[in-house]
């Protein structure tokens, strides 16, 4: 089953996620902070997509793209903001390095479980 | 047997102790110790539910006496030999190795344990160091365990420990390398000075530039004591301590990638260590 | 080759002792840090040096503001600031900071801000009934970690009016922790004002469920 990450330090946000992956045909990991995920990533693990807020204290989410593009095995990695965050500079500073969408907060259950859908080309 | 702590009240506590101390904790491994604890204290407290206490715990606790209390009770504060082992062996089996090659060989591996109470981590290191064997064939390997406490340096040097302390320690390695005493056992000769101990305050910043860099910092269970600024002041100390490349290991329930961003978290064989 | 059995000396620079703002910040700018290890120990040395003259605090915060600033030095810079006293720190110049758009330097300032506590609680006010919606959310967060006595009393006043529902949501997560039974009938009430919204729905259940424990 394809593997999703999820990355946000607000753990009442990944409880929210789990509630619409819940019946979803992938795998999911989360993670409070950007660097804790990471770390996995550089010793073997490969998610198909990862999605993640902005604003975290630490590492936020432009940096942890960042740091992810720099991995071989995540430097593809379809990749999707999750954050209130609606600045255009702020989607150019994703888009350049190589985000798939940015979806605004609070998001639609139906618009995320379609999103995650289309990138992993699940059967509808 | 049903606690003042619900599943979800640990969520709740669990949440503030990790802001405040970033420690994290797992509900199969730390919820019965803290039911028990809350139930304790809120006994004598004269409290009947766990919303006071919680409430006590963040709103009347001026001098943070009952958070250090709450702290002392979840964690498990006596050192002795081979405490969380896999560190141990990553420092060994896959630390050094990789530092031996990178490292310029005309100088010494150096590693601190910090804070390094009353030995029994630093020479913890020296044990697996020796058995391990190959690095040190190679190469010098300095050992040097700072700590504020003057006693307990005092006692670390002495190398005499009781049999709580060396409970961890395999037999066989127990009688090779240590004295049977009526008292308990000592360190034997041959690896008595093995480590430079001395008397040091992590926040002193000439102090800590006297001891010079190292390639591997060992600092377990001691973040968790500080508040937040002062937890950035000694990871930043520990950066600007470490050669390029090397490390940092903190203990098991501790997040480094929580307190400052300068080091790259890695994973391996399931320990997080942090590289400079 | 072996373990080392005797106290080292270690060799190490002597750094000077400065007499004024100026000849710290020089000694500061004397290199460029990239990556080069010894240049980033002088830097260090330096930052500390600064934060103690006056005007020192004020210097550091303009460097987190370039946009050329080394990631490693700014670290430095924000823990140094961190523990200054809150009398002596340049609050006023970081909460500037938060109205960048650079999402780094505006998170570097809140890490900042949120070590100070008690010491900008005048600015946390100012910011939970001001315009700034971004600045109410950071608001929010300081009150869950900083803890003021009054933490509860401000999260409730806002939830009253918030229309926000990004806003709302931030505080309904601290209403879980520190909330009380007698604010639940509020907490119901935001699902109406924020109806057919799942997330709200599911925050405020969330938070519901904490404070019932």
């Amino acid at each position: 089953m394809p593997l999703v990450i999820f990355v946000d330090d607000s753990e009442t946000a990944l409880a929210s996620t789990r509630m619409v992956t819940n019946a979803m045909p992938i795998e999911v990991k989360q993670y409070t902070e950007a660097q804790t995920a990471l770390a996995e990533i550089k010793a073997g693990m490969k998610p198909d997509l990862i999605i993640t807020d902005l604003n975290m204290p630490v590492m936020n989410g432009l940096e942890f793209l960042q740091a992810l593009r720099a991995v071989p095995s995540t430097s593809r990695t379809p990749t999707l903001m999750l954050t209130t965050e609606t600045k255009a500079e702020l989607k150019q500073q994703g888009k350049a390095l190589g985000l798939t969408g940015w979806i605004v907060k609070p998001f639609n259950p139906a618009q995320l479980k379609q999103a995650i859908t289309r990138v992993l080309r699940l059967p509808a | 047997m049903a606690y003042l702590l619900s599943k979800e009240n640990f969520t709740k506590i669990g949440e503030f102790i990790y802001r405040k101390s970033g420690i994290f904790l797992e509900e199969d491994k730390h919820y019965d110790k803290l039911g028990k604890y809350i139930d304790n204290r809120a006994d004598e407290l004269g409290i009947d539910n766990f919303r006071k206490y919680f409430y006590k715990l963040r709103f009347d606790d001026s001098d943070s006496d009952e958070f250090q209390a709450l702290m002392n009770a979840i964690t498990v504060n006596e050192t002795y030999f081979f405490r969380e082992k896999d560190q141990f062996e990553v420092l060994v089996n896959r630390i050094l190795p990789e530092l031996d090659d990178i490292m310029p060989k005309n100088r010494p591996l150096r590693i601190l344990s910090s804070p390094c109470s009353t030995g029994e981590e630093p020479y913890s290191m020296i044990l697996h160091i020796v058995e391990e064997g190959n690095v040190v064939e190679k190469r010098d390997i300095e050992v040097v365990g700072i700590d504020i406490d003057s006693t307990v340096i005092k006692k670390a040097k002495i190398a005499k420990y009781s049999e709580r302390s060396v409970h961890a320690i395999p037999k066989n390695i127990l009688s090779k390398w240590f004295v049977k005493k009526p008292l308990g056992y000592e360190l034997c000769e041959d690896l008595q000075g093995t480590v430079d101990f001395q008397v040091a305050n992590i926040f002193d910043k000439t102090q800590m530039r006297k001891l010079g860099k190292f390639d591997v910092i060992f600092s377990r269970n001691m973040l968790i004591y500080f508040d937040d600024a002062s937890r950035k002041e000694v990871a930043m100390t520990f950066y600007d301590m470490l050669n390029p490349n090397g490390y940092v290991l903190l203990g098991h329930a501790e997040y480094m990638s929580r307190i400052v961003s300068v080091f790259n978290a890695k994973k391996i064989d399931n320990t997080l260590i942090y590289q400079k | 080759m072996a373990l080392i059995k005797k106290h080292t000396e270690q060799v190490v620079e002597e750094l000077p002792i400065f007499s004024t703002l100026e000849e710290a910040v020089d000694f500061f700018e004397s290199c460029e840090s990239s990556d080069d290890n010894d240049c980033l120990t002088k830097k260090d040395y330096a930052i500390e040096s600064i934060s103690k003259f006056n005007g020192g605090g004020e210097y550091l915060v303009s460097y987190i503001n370039n946009e050329t600033a080394d990631k490693k030095v700014s670290t430095k810079i924000a823990s140094v600031i961190s523990n200054m006293d809150s009398d002596d720190a340049p609050i006023e110049e970081i909460m500037e900071l938060l109205k960048l758009d650079n999402a780094y330097t505006r998170n570097l300032a809140i890490s900042i801000l949120r070590d100070f506590g008690d010491a900008i609680k005048y600015y946390i006010v100012k910011f939970l009934i001001g315009d700034d919606r971004d600045l109410r959310i950071f608001a929010i967060n300081v009150l869950g970690d900083v803890d003021f006595a009054e933490s509860r009393d401000m999260l409730v006043e806002l939830l009253e009016t918030e229309e926000d529902i990004n806003v709302a949501m931030t505080a309904v997560d601290y209403m879980g922790e520190i909330g009380e039974e007698e604010d639940i009938l509020l907490l119901e009430s935001l699902k109406d004002r924020f109806s057919g919204d799942f997330y709200a729905e599911f925050a405020v259940d969330s938070a519901i469920k904490l404070i019932e424990g």
